[in-house]
This record gives structure tokens, sequence and C-alpha cells, in this order.
């Protein structure tokens, strides 16, 4: 008989969003229905256990009301005789004193309810056990602190440690980065491909990454990702939700991923760089705004997803490289009010447009053979890119953010160098009465 | 090209009182008091060198209508560059005319004789040269001296930074002014103003501090939270309290009550044990006694004379009489139980006879045959029997001690009880049971039976003695046992009938002794009387009856005369008896009476021992009594109001072991009363922020509250980067564009800033260095670079006397430039020098000489001080108007 669990992390119920105050309580609310919605199908698939594998909320920000709903919905589902599993992360450790965890566990205690029996929270460094019927063993440990730096699946029983009744699928249960793995997140109670692979469990229930993904090759070794997306930060983006796993003894179990996310996170980014294609050409050679608005357009119907619903999307769309409106583009209120319309024509919950990577579209050559002021600017800016602390060591440079350490300091001088010639061209070049460029 | 001599008539207030001629050298003081024709000379000079404008002499502003028709007129000798002299005419009339004459180098302007034709425009010398440009740049007054005229602006500006076909730029410095106006939004070191990061810095304080609220307030909500289940315990607990202090209260109160009772009980002392019984009143007793006491007296008396009258004859005759009532009364039934007897008697003669007779026929004789040999035989087996008997008694009397027959049948029952377990083993312990209880019963009573029958039986006492004399003729019978046993079967029976028998000998011999010992009693009274003799004793129940019935005949006699004698003291003993009865009626009411009133006097005497009077202590008594009962209503009254009354009691009376009960009993109630206030005013306190708690929790703010401000912070710190970085980005460009910028000046800017930077250096004895154009706005203004590489703006921040200086320096670089393919025009300076101090004004003074070594200077001035000043640092005489 196989042990079919539900592989849930990083849930951050109590945390922030991106996006305008609107979205933000959108997507606040939806968060929490997201998490409703993963317990309704545990219960519906009769699934044998939930397994949370951390950051369930964040610490600070926990409040009271957000901290009943998740007990509402881990009595709903342990009331359903489905057990919770629950190591904690580093944004709601679980040592006495964290105080969102103290609110929990104090509430969990004062349920005292039947069902309390099975809400296991693994809040301790410490590996434990815990039977699901007989069909599996979680063995599980959660960070005390938030900042956890030991190795925690190194401790870990291997199988040869382990007094396995017939017919149990063995799983672990952790919050780690696995060092090495594809996307990295900070590093906390750090792991290696050999501490999986020495224990090569029927699977192993990671979190901390939100970015879902194998965390070590070949080995049943899974971040989920996290429950819904809360920027347009490209691990938030794309379909969000949990992993359902059904494990047999000695047999590495493959998840198949479910999304629960009510809102979705899309980020497109459109490099009119790139002007083989059509539709990127068609942006940038638009002249006029609404032209703008319907190569925008047609470029992200093709490029959003075609699965999502749209007002459940929430877009990031930058817009790179040269651009014919760029200079149009330059007043932020016009960048805003084109995300506007476009969203709205779109029909996604909401468009973000950002222009900061735009630049003017200008010939460049002949602005530099031009005896200009600016054709002698373009060639200080390459002049001195080649060695900028030596051009600038001597300047009092009056900046606010220079780090006084050496490389730290190149590589700063580096990042705001680097579009400097792009911008003295923007300031230089005096505009057109129509906001082109003469 | 210089003027050497001037010649002016008609012209302003100049020539107001006649023409006027000047003579003049490179460098020219003019001194003149307002309106003495400072600004006339200077026009004078200019339209010398390029025409009347207006050129309509009675439209030109400083013609001087005389009334004739007299002309403008001015005239002077030039000398150019080379050496040339020069004189010139202008006249205006209807129209402008000129006319120019070559002179010698010794001729004067008086000297000159002009000929040839009229010419028009400037002089030859100022070709090179517009005359806007000239007012603008050469003839300088101190009211317009820093504005360029409109008009040669453009000009100017050409001059200063010629355009560049092809690329439309904004002006570099107004770009990076407009970058460094950018950053100082963003964040300025001197923290002056709001700047982007500062309100971001701001923001983000202020959103720490409401995170730190928020959080409190999350903190307070949970705490709240935590807090209500302890309020609502403790208010349980204090509702508890409350109550059990309410209980002690109340059993305070009831204790001090009953403490207050109890005192007052004690109070009573012994009396209320004393009064505690109903005590009747003595007093009508008392009376009542008095007057019994008084009733007893007359039958005291009747006794006392009966007693006389009475004789003890009669006494005697009467106790006589009353004696043989008795004895013919008993005489009566001693005979009819002689009767009886006697009738007994026979029978037991009958009944003995029967069994002789009996005897007899069982061993075949008659009873007669005494001595017979089968009467002997019969006595043997009488007597063997008798033996038999004797034995089997005293076997018996043994057995119980020994064993008992019923042992063997105990024994049986057990076994069959055992068998019949084993064949029916559901009952079979019933049944065993109930055999075992049969077997013990019947070994019971069988004992029993035995023992009363045969232990405690007595042994009679003929029987024992017959017995013992057949003894010896029994033993010849029991050789053989079969004889002894039929014999047994035989006589058994009649051996009972024979001891039968003899028990009724014997009781009726009892009885006869009993009857005559009786009659002897009544004889011994006869004989007392008188009746008889002596007292008789008779063997022969008939004798005895006779005697009896004699006796009877004499008592009843007797029994006549003492009936009558009797009578007679009947009636004194009636008389008698009835005053003794009344006597002892009155003696018993008496005593009853008495015996009522001694408890009470005696608990009255306990109870009030100084009371004399027994009605005065009655009544304290009876005023004890009903304090007493009004104890016990009260008492009473307590009970019904307090269910554990006797609880309560005891642990008064408990209480006064240790100390006064009412004392504690107060301190108690003090304390309760204390402690009940204080959990009364905590449970006010605890319901108060029971309420607040939960109109807190009910009206929280948005759970996300927290995670909002969090966000907001965030993006606060986002946004102050970001605008750090920028301001970081757009210094940098601003850098760079000021580098290139000073680059390509150095390359391209003209000379004629150069030239003015030099001017300027020696205006301030070198606190500025350079002169810079700035084609920030439409209008390009100036800057300059001071010694400390600063650039400054050349506008209201810099003094009036350096921007004086500034555009001094900047028209002599001009006029230099423009002059550089023509005669170097004259240079006037109307005033310039107000705003300058003493040490520039020095400096001035140098750098006018050596422009004076090429250009000819005029500096005009109202001031007496500032004439004599510059007369002496040029050592030229000042020209007075």
């Amino acid at each position: 008989m196989a042990f079919r669990f539900l592989h849930l992390a990083d849930l951050h119920l109590a945390s922030g969003f991106g996006g305008s105050a609107a979205t933000k309580a959108r997507l606040r609310s939806s968060i929490l229905e997201s998490f409703g919605d993963a317990m309704s199908f545990a219960i519906a698939e009769r699934l044998d256990a939930v397994l949370i594998a951390g950051d369930v909320y964040d610490e600070e920000k926990l409040t009271p009301r957000i901290a009943a709903r998740i007990l509402d919905e881990l009595e709903r589902v342990a009331s359903a005789g489905i057990d919770v599993l629950w190591v904690t992360g580093n944004h709601d450790p679980g040592a006495a004193g964290q105080r969102a965890h103290d609110w929990l566990v104090k509430d969990l205690d004062r349920a005292n309810a039947t069902w309390r029996q099975r809400v296991h929270v693994f809040d301790g460094p410490e590996p434990r056990a815990v039977h699901i019927g007989n069909v599996g063993l979680v063995i599980g440990a959660g960070h005390p602190r938030d900042r956890e730096s030991r190795n925690l699946a190194a401790t870990f029983p291997l199988l040869s440690e382990l007094t396995i009744e017939p017919g149990r699928a063995i799983v672990g249960l952790l919050h780690t980065q696995v060092e090495g793995a594809p996307q990295e997140h900070a590093r906390y109670a750090p792991s290696t491909y050999a501490d999986f692979e020495a224990r090569p469990y029927s699977y192993w229930a990671l979190g901390h990454v939100h970015l879902r993904q194998q965390a070590v090759p070949n080995q049943p070794v899974w971040y989920c990702g996290n429950l819904m997306g809360r920027s347009a930060k490209p691990a938030e983006c794309g379909a969000k939700g949990g992993l359902l796993v059904t494990a047999e003894p000695g047999r590495s179990a493959v998840p198949e991923f479910v999304s629960f996310g009510r809102h979705r996170w899309e980020r497109v980014v459109i490099d009119t760089h790139a002007r083989h294609d059509e539709l990127v050409a068609a942006v940038h050679d638009a002249d006029y705004r609404d032209g703008l608005l319907d190569a925008l357009q047609t470029a992200l119907q093709a490029r959003l997803p075609q699965d999502a619903i749209p007002n459940k999307l929430v877009v990031r769309v930058e817009l790179v490289g040269p651009l014919t409106m760029h200079g149009w583009l330059r007043e932020i209120d016009y960048v805003d009010e084109l995300g506007h319309e476009l969203g709205a024509r779109l029909g996604v919950a909401e468009l973000d447009l950002r222009a900061e990577q735009a630049v003017a579209a200008v010939d460049r050559q002949a602005l530099l053979e031009a005896p200009t002021v600016l054709a002698r600017a373009l060639e200080l800016h390459a002049e001195y890119a080649q060695d900028l602390d030596a051009a600038l060591g001597g300047l009092d440079l009056g900046l606010l953010d220079l780090p006084s350490e050496p490389d730290e300091r190149a590589a700063y001088l580096a990042r705001l160098w680097q579009d400097l010639d792009a911008l003295a061209i923007e300031r230089l070049l005096a505009r057109d009465a129509d906001g082109g460029r003469g | 090209m210089r003027f050497q001599e001037l010649g002016f008539e008609h012209f302003g207030v100049l020539t107001a009182d006649g023409a006027r001629g000047f003579t003049l050298g490179p460098i020219n003081v003019v001194l003149g008091p307002n309106e003495a024709g400072k600004s006339t000379f200077a026009s004078g000079l200019e339209t010398l060198m390029f025409g009347f404008e207006p050129a309509n002499r009675d439209n030109h502003p400083l013609y001087l209508w005389d009334g004739g028709s007299s002309n403008l007129e001015l005239r002077a000798l030039i000398v150019d560059e080379q050496g040339a002299r020069v004189g010139v005419e202008r006249t205006l009339q209807s129209s402008q005319r000129l006319r120019t004459q070559d002179v010698g180098a010794d001729a004067t302007l008086a000297d000159v004789t002009f000929s040839g034709g009229h010419q028009a425009g400037g002089l030859i010398h100022t070709q090179h040269t517009k005359r806007k440009l000239y007012s603008a740049l050469w003839n300088l007054e101190l009211g317009d001296f820093h504005a360029f005229d409109v008009g040669v602006q453009k000009d100017i500006d050409n001059l200063i930074l010629p355009p560049v076909d092809g690329v439309r730029l904004l002006p570099t410095r107004s770009v990076i002014a407009s970058l460094e106006g950018e950053a100082r939004t963003l964040y300025r070191k001197d923290r002056r103003g709001k700047t982007v990061v500062e309100e971001h810095a701001k923001r983000r304080r202020d959103l720490r501090t409401e995170i730190a609220e928020a959080q409190e307030r999350v903190e307070t909500l949970r705490a709240a939270q935590d807090r209500l289940p302890a309020i609502d315990k403790r208010l349980q607990a204090i509702q508890s309290e409350t109550a059990r202090l309410r209980q002690a209260q109340r059993d305070a109160q009831a204790q001090a009550e009953i403490a207050a009772l109890l005192r007052r009980e004690n109070e009573m002392g012994a009396l209320r044990d004393l009064v505690a019984a109903p005590l009747e009143d003595p007093r009508p007793l008392v009376k009542q006694l008095n007057e019994v006491e008084a009733a007893i007296v007359g039958p005291t008396e009747r006794c006392a004379r009966s007693a006389l009258a009475l004789g003890a004859d009669d006494q005697c005759v009467l106790d006589q009489a009353a004696e043989l009532r008795g004895l013919y009364e008993s005489s009566a039934l001693l005979a009819q139980r002689l009767g009886a007897w006697r009738e007994r008697g026979q029978e037991l003669l009958v009944d003995r006879a029967a069994l002789q007779h009996e005897v007899a026929t069982l061993l075949g004789g008659d009873s007669k045959a005494g001595d017979s040999p089968e009467m002997r035989w019969l006595q043997s087996v009488s007597t063997a029997v008798l033996e038999a008997g004797v034995n089997q008694w005293r076997t018996a009397r043994e057995q119980p001690k020994t064993s008992s027959p019923s042992w063997g049948r105990l024994v049986a029952g057990v076994v069959a009880l055992v068998a019949g377990a084993l064949l029916v083993r559901p009952y079979s312990w019933a049944a065993g049971g109930l055999g075992l209880v049969l077997v013990a019963w019947h070994l019971f009573l069988d004992v029993r039976w035995r023992t009363q029958r045969n232990v405690e039986a007595p042994m009679p006492a003929d029987l024992q003695s017959r017995f013992d004399a057949l003894s010896g003729l029994a033993s010849e019978y029991t050789a053989t046992p079969e004889g002894l046993e039929r014999l047994v079967v035989r006589l058994d029976p009649l051996a009972k009938r024979v001891a039968q028998s003899e028990s009724a000998a014997l009781r009726a011999a009892q009885e006869w002794s009993a009857l005559n010992s009786e009659a002897a009693r009544g004889f011994a009274l006869a004989k007392q009387v008188g009746l008889t003799e002596s007292v008789t004793s008779a063997q022969d129940p008939q004798v005895l009856a006779e005697q009896v019935l004699a006796l009877r005949a004499a008592v009843a006699g007797a029994l006549e005369q003492a009936s009558q004698a009797q009578a007679a003291a009947a009636e004194d003993a009636r008389e008698r008896a009835a005053a003794q009865q009344a006597l002892r009626e009155g003696q018993t009411q008496r005593e009853r009476l008495r015996e009522r009133i001694a408890p009470i006097e005696a608990t009255l005497q306990a109870a009030f021992a100084d009371q004399s009077d027994m009605g005065a202590a009655y009544g304290l008594w009876a005023a004890e009594r009903e304090r007493l009962i009004g104890l016990k209503q009260e008492r009473r009254g307590l009970e019904q109001r307090f269910p554990d009354f006797a609880a309560l009691e005891g642990a008064v009376l408990d209480a006064r072991l240790g100390a006064s009960a009412s004392n504690l009993q107060d301190h108690d109630a003090i304390a309760i009363d204390a402690q009940a206030h204080e959990l009364a005013t905590e449970r006010d306190a605890l319901l108060e922020e029971r309420g607040r708690l939960q109109e807190m929790l009910k009206g929280a703010p948005d759970e996300h509250g927290v995670a909002e401000l969090m966000d907001a912070d965030r993006e606060a710190q986002d946004a102050m980067q970001a605008a750090r970085r920028e301001h970081d980005r757009l210094r940098l460009l601003q850098i760079l564009l000021s580098e290139a910028d000073r680059l390509w000046r150095a390359e391209h800017e003209p000379d004629v800033l150069k030239k003015a930077g030099e001017y300027l250096r020696a205006f301030t004895g070198g606190r500025y260095e350079r002169l810079m154009s700035n084609d920030e706005h439409a209008e390009r203004t100036l800057e300059v670079l001071d010694a400390q590489g600063e650039v400054r703006t050349v506008g209201a921040p810099l003094s009036r006397g350096t921007r004086d200086q500034i555009h001094l320096a900047l028209r002599l670089a001009l006029i230099d430039h423009l002059d550089q393919t023509g005669e170097r025009l004259p240079l006037v300076l109307d005033e310039v020098l107000v705003h300058w101090d003493a040490t520039r004004r020095a400096a001035i003074y140098a750098a006018l000489r050596t422009v004076a070594k090429h250009r000819q200077v005029f500096l005009m001035t109202c001031h007496q001080a500032f004439a004599d000043e510059a007369c002496a640092a040029f050592g030229v005489e000042p020209i007075v108007l």
C-alpha cells in the first residue's frame, strides 16, 4: 500500500506581496484561500498526510488572526484523519521564545482536541520519526532559530540505522539549502548532494528554495516551491502550489505538481535588441503612443501563459533596449498610464510596466563624429571604462554608497558607469517638440 | 584710435554756456557733478565715431534750441594706431554731415579747416564694429552695466561659443546643473531641504516606529487573547472565593450571634439548669396545704375519741372472729381436699392391685404367690431390669464424654453425602450440606435427649434401694443373653408401669403429708381460740377427716358468737374507719401537697438561697424562666436561620478555648470584609479589563498591518537605495559631463573668455581665475571659476562689485576681440567704480594703465575723491565739466 501525501513548503502566509496596494490586499487574501485549497485537496484525495517543509509564516509578521486561520485549516485537515507534519524553517523557527511559534504551540495545546494528535510539529534540530498508519515513516527536523547554520540533513539516520517495518515508505522532511541546487537561497541549514545520496529514502520533501525543482540530480529530493508567488522575481513567477507524492517502500517516488496558487506572477522582458523578432521590432519601431500600445499588447499576448486565468495574473513587463518612443517613456506618469491601459486590454489583475532599462534609439556613430561635448563625453566614457579606478581615483566623487573595499568599489563604480553613456545621450540630446530626439 | 581734442557746440548741457573744447590723453578722468554733462560727453564721443542718432536736429535729445538756426556740431582731432591724425567734424541740422580732414602732426583742432564733401555713417575707424555693439561694450554706464543689449546678445553669444552644425544639444552647463539639481533633490550633504533620500529615511524611521507600534499592538492583542482566559479563570476564582467569604461572613455573623446567645446563656449560669424544667407555682399549693391541714383537724379528734371508745376485747373478738372465719373457710377447703385425696388413694390402691395382678398374670401366678419361685424370679427379674436400667442410665451419663452412638450415623451420613456429591455434581454439595445439617441436628438432639433424660434426672431413692436389693437376683438371669433379652422385652413396659405406680404413690403420700400439716395448723388455730384442747395429727385419713369435720362444727358455733360481737364492734370500727379514712385522706393529701411543694421549695432555695419568701423567689424564678424561654426561642430562631447551627456553635465553643469568641469573630469579620472588598475591587478591575480587551480584539486593525508596514519599509528602503544609487549615478554623469565640457571648452572656447579671465584675474588680484560661459538657458550666462576651483554663476550670489569686475573684464575681452581687425576704439567707463573697494580700484587702475597703452580710456565720475584717486593713479589732471 502506497504512502500518499501532499508536499508543501514556504507558504509565507503572513508575508507581504509586491504590486499595488489593491493587488497586495487581494493577494493577502488569496494566499490564505490557496492554503485552504491545498487542505481541501488533501481531504478530497483522502491522502495519508500533508508534509510542510517549513516557512509556514514569517515570524515577525504573524498576526493572531492569521494564526487562527492556520489553526482552523490544520484542524480541518487533521479532523479528516490526515496527519499534518510540519518542520520549522528559518522564517518560522521553533525554539522556545520564538514569539509566533509560541503562539501557535500554545494555541495548539489549548485546543487539546483529538485532532491535535495528528498535527506533528518538528521544531527541534534532532531528527524525529513519526509513523503514518502502516504505510509511511516520516523523519523530520526543524530550525530552532532563524539562522540555522548546521547541516541538519547529515544528522538524519541512514537506512542501515533504521528498523523499518515492511510496507512503510521512508520520507525525509527538512527545510534546507542544498548546495549546488539549480536555484539557491539564503544559506541556512546547508546540505550537500552526498547527504541525500547516503540516505536513499523513498522521498525527500524539502523547503526553502521557492523555485520548484529536483534538488539533487537523479535522487527523489525535491523542492516543491512556494504555495503562491509573492513578487515579480524570477523564482516567484509561474504556476505555484505543491507536489502530490505517492511513495512506496524501496522505490524512488516521482512527484506530481498540483497548482494551488490562486494568483500567479509573470514577468515578461521585451528586449528590443532582438529586433529579428517581428513583435519586438514592432515595439521598437512604434513612434506614437497608440502604436506602441498595440505593439506591446500583441507581444504580450504571445508571451503570457495560455493556461493561466488572465484576471489571476499579476504581470510585470520590462522594456529593455532602444525604443523609438523612449523620450516619451521617460515620463514615469506616461509609463504608468500605458501600463494600466495595457493591463486593461489584456484583462490581467495588474500590469506593471517598467521602462528604466529602455534607451533612446539614436545613431551613436553620428553622435561620435560631431565635434560636440556629447561626443567628447562618449569618448571619455569609453576611455574611463578601461580603468575606472584610475580615471576617477583622484576625484572627489561625492558618492553616497561607494564601498571602501577596492574590489567592491570597482564593482560599484562599474555598475554605475555601465550605462552612463546612454544616460549622457539621453540628457544632452535636445528633445523635439513631439518627444523625439533631434 | 584716440581722441586728442574735442569740440562741442550746441550739444547738450556741455555747451549750455557755449562751445566747449577738451584736450585728451590716453587716460582721461572726467569729473563732473550730476547733470554736468558726463553722459553727454560720452555721447559726443560715440556720435563722433558713429554719427548722430537720431539724425534729425529737432528730434535729437541733446540739441539745445537757442531760437536760431544753429546746428549741433562736434569736432575732434583723432590719431589712429598708425599715427595718422584726422580732424573730424559732425554737424546736424535737417540732416547730419561729416567731414574729415587729415592734419599734420603738430596741428591742433583749431588749426583744422574742414573742406571737402560731406560723408555719411561712421568713421572709417569703426567699420569693424556695429554701433550697438559699441554702445553695449565700449560705452558703459553704471545703471545697465550688467545687461547686454538684446540686439547684440546673439552676436556676443556667437563670439563666446559658436554653434555646431548637425547636432542639436542642450547646453552642457545646463544639463550638468540639472544633474546637480536632481542629485541635490535626491541627497544633500548639508542636509538642507527635504531630499528624496532624507524623505525615504524619514519615511523609514516613521515606518519603523509604526512597525514597532503595530508589533506592540499585535503583542497586545495576543496578550489580550492569552489574558482573557486567565481573567475568566481568575473571575471564577474570585466568584468562588467571594462565595466562600460570604459564607464565612455569614458564619462569622452567625457565630457572633451564637456567641452572644452563649454569653447570655452563660450569664444565667446554674440558673439555666434550675429553671430549665417547668416549675409549678407553689403559692396555690401552699394555700391548699393550709386548707388540708385545717381540714384534718376534725377527723384526727374523731379518731382519738374512737380509740378511747373501742376496747381491747372488742378488738380481740373481732380478730378471733376473723380468724375463725378463716379457719372455718380453710377447714371446709381441707375437708374437700381430704375427700379428693381419699378418692385418689382409692384409685392408687386399685391400680396397684391391678398391677400386681398383671405381673402375676404375666408370670403365670397370682399376686399372692410372693414366696413362690416365680415371684422370686419376678423380683429378681425386676431387679435385673432395674439394674440394667441403672447401667443404661450410667452409660448414657458417660457417653457424651467419650463417644456417641450417633457417630456411626454421622459417618454414614457424610459418606452418603460424598457419594451423592460424586454422582450428582451440580446439586451434590447442597444436598450434602443439607444432610450434614440433619446429621448434626440429630446428633444434637440425641445428646441433648440423653443428657436431659438420663444425666440430669435424679435417681429415685426408693428405686435405688430396690435396685440394690434385687441386684443379686438379677445376676442369675444374665448368664444367657437370650434370656436377658427376652426378659427385657417382656418386662420393660411392666417395669415402667411399676415405676409410674411408685411415683403416684409417692406423690399421694406427699399430698397426705401436706394435708396433715394443714390440718395440724387448723387445729393449732382452733386450740389457740379455744375450740380444741390440742392439736391433732392423724395417720389415718379417715380419722383425720372426721376430726376436721368436728373441728368445722366447733368453728361454726364459735363463728356464730363471734359474728354478733363482730357486728357491734364493726359499727365502731366503721365510724373509726371513716374518721381514719378521712384522716388518712387528709394526711395523704397533705403529704402529696408537701411532696409537690418540697421540690419546688428545694428548687427555689437552690436558685435563690437569699430569698426567704417563696413567693418572691418564685417571682424571680418565673422571670429567669421567661429569660430562659426567650433564650431558647432565640436559639431556635438561630437554628432555623443557620442550618449548620451545631457546627457553628461548636466553632464558637472551640474558639472560646483560645481567645474570646467575640473578639475572634470580630477580627475574622473585619478581615473577611477587607478581603471581600479587595476581591470585589479586583473583580471590577478584571471585568473592566476584560471588556476593554474584548473591545480591543473586536476592533483589532487589519491583520496584515505589520506585514504591510514591513513591506512598506522594505519598499522605502529599496526606494532609498535606488535614490542613493541614482544620486551616485547622476553624480558620476555630472563628473563625466563636466570633464567632457571642460575638455571641449578647452579645445573650442574662443579667446574672448580666456582674455576676460585674464582681466578678471588682474582686477581681483587672483581671487578669480577664469570666466566661462554657460548655455544653461536660452540666454547664456557667465560663470566664474575661483581660485579654489569652484564655479559660480555670475549673478546674485556674487557681490555687486565682483559682478561689475566680471562684466568689465568680459567687456574688455570682447572689445579686444572685436578690435582685433580694426582700430581699438576708446573705452568709456561712467561711474563703474562705485562698488569697487580700494584694493580692486587700485587693481583696475593698474589694468587700465595697461589698457591705455593701446586704447584710450575715459573714466567718468561725479565723485571728487574717485577723481582724485584716479588722477593720482594715472598721473593726469581731471577734465572738469
